[in-house]
């Protein structure tokens, strides 16, 4: 019998434990959800994250303007670098952008055939310019040469 | 016997009293506090990523003049296609500064976007002249300007025309150019 009460005491102090630990378990949830729900800082999180999803775009917006940019100016300067021999001259360029390269041409005059050869050589040893290729005709006189040229740019 | 029976009772209704606290009690309290206890973990977690977001926002906060200075720069870099007079300006002032002459030719057309472009963009064809290096000076300028613009296509003449400067004289080149201006 006074174990029985004992033990039922024990079980009803049990309880009581277990009902504070839920009501304290319970008002700190509470708390949170309070300061969770803080609606101003909530909004402003929303706007600020649109805000810098906004910039993102622009920046990778202009970041892929600058991936296709292409110099033509950078080409003009890689095409005059070439060391042109004497009597070899560049009378007409023309370019014109393809995708992520420059397909020119050019007209030009050499007095002999093996200065035309030299200039060829020292156009192809040019890494940047892909494909050289020199019009069949621009070979069969051997003076007084209209040479035609045409080739791609890439760098 | 009478007393062994009473005991028997007790024994049961003190059985029965335990099992009844124990199943309506205990067992509800502690599966009561188990959920709770996750509910609070999965909310101490969300606090700190709306803490650690809110720290970030700050930051931006604060960082965010000096992006948007540089941002607004950016969007005036993109022309009003209905009035391309700052860039007009422009390639007067870099022609001027680069020594060569320049005419543009303006086409009166609608501001299109062209393929996988970003932004819609004007065409303006422009004819300049001056000797190699002045309008090298000048290509690279344009391709270096503040505005989003680029050279589509190129075509260069030698002209018969010849230019003195410092005692040095240079062939003048004719150049025309296809622009691709890109607008707001």
């Amino acid at each position: 019998m006074i174990l029985g009460i004992v033990f039922l005491i024990f079980l009803i102090c049990l309880v009581l434990v277990l009902f504070s630990l839920k009501f304290y378990l319970l008002t700190d949830v509470f708390a949170q959800k309070e300061q969770e729900t803080r609606q101003k800082d909530f909004f402003e999180l929303t706007k600020t994250k649109k805000e810098i999803g906004d910039y993102n775009k622009k920046i990778s917006d202009f970041k892929s303007f600058y991936d296709k940019q292409i110099y033509f100016g950078k080409m003009l300067e890689s095409i005059f670098k070439i060391d042109i021999p004497k009597g070899v001259y560049i009378i007409y360029l023309s370019s014109e952008k393809k995708g992520k390269k420059i397909e020119s041409t050019i007209y030009g005059y050499s007095d002999l055939r093996e200065n035309l050869i030299l200039f060829k050589n020292n156009i192809e040893k040019e890494k940047s310019i892909i494909n050289p290729y020199f019009s069949q005709d621009s070979w069969t006189k051997v003076e007084k040469i209209n040479f035609y040229l045409s080739f791609q740019y890439e760098y | 016997m009478n007393i062994k029976i009473k005991n028997f009772i007790i024994a049961i209704i003190f059985i029965v009293i335990y099992l009844a606290v124990i199943l309506f009690f205990v067992w509800s309290l502690i599966k009561d506090i188990k959920n709770e206890s996750l509910n609070l973990v999965m909310q101490k977690n969300e606090e700190f990523s709306f803490k650690e977001q809110m720290f970030f926002l700050e930051k931006f906060n604060q960082e965010k003049v000096a992006y948007q200075e540089i941002f607004l720069k950016y969007e005036e870099a993109l022309i009003d296609s209905k009035n391309p007079i700052i860039l007009i300006k422009f390639l007067e002032n870099t022609a001027k500064e680069s020594n060569v002459t320049l005419d543009i030719l303006l086409t009166p057309s609608l501001a299109q976007k062209i393929g996988t472009d970003i932004w819609p963009s004007i065409s303006m064809q422009i004819k300049f002249s001056g000797s190699f290096q002045n309008t090298l000076k000048f290509i690279n300028k344009l391709e270096n300007s503040p505005y989003f613009l680029s050279i589509e296509s190129l075509k260069m003449n030698k002209s018969e025309e010849k230019v003195k400067v410092k005692n040095i004289t240079s062939i003048i080149i004719k150049t025309d150019c296809l622009l691709k201006i890109f607008t707001k």
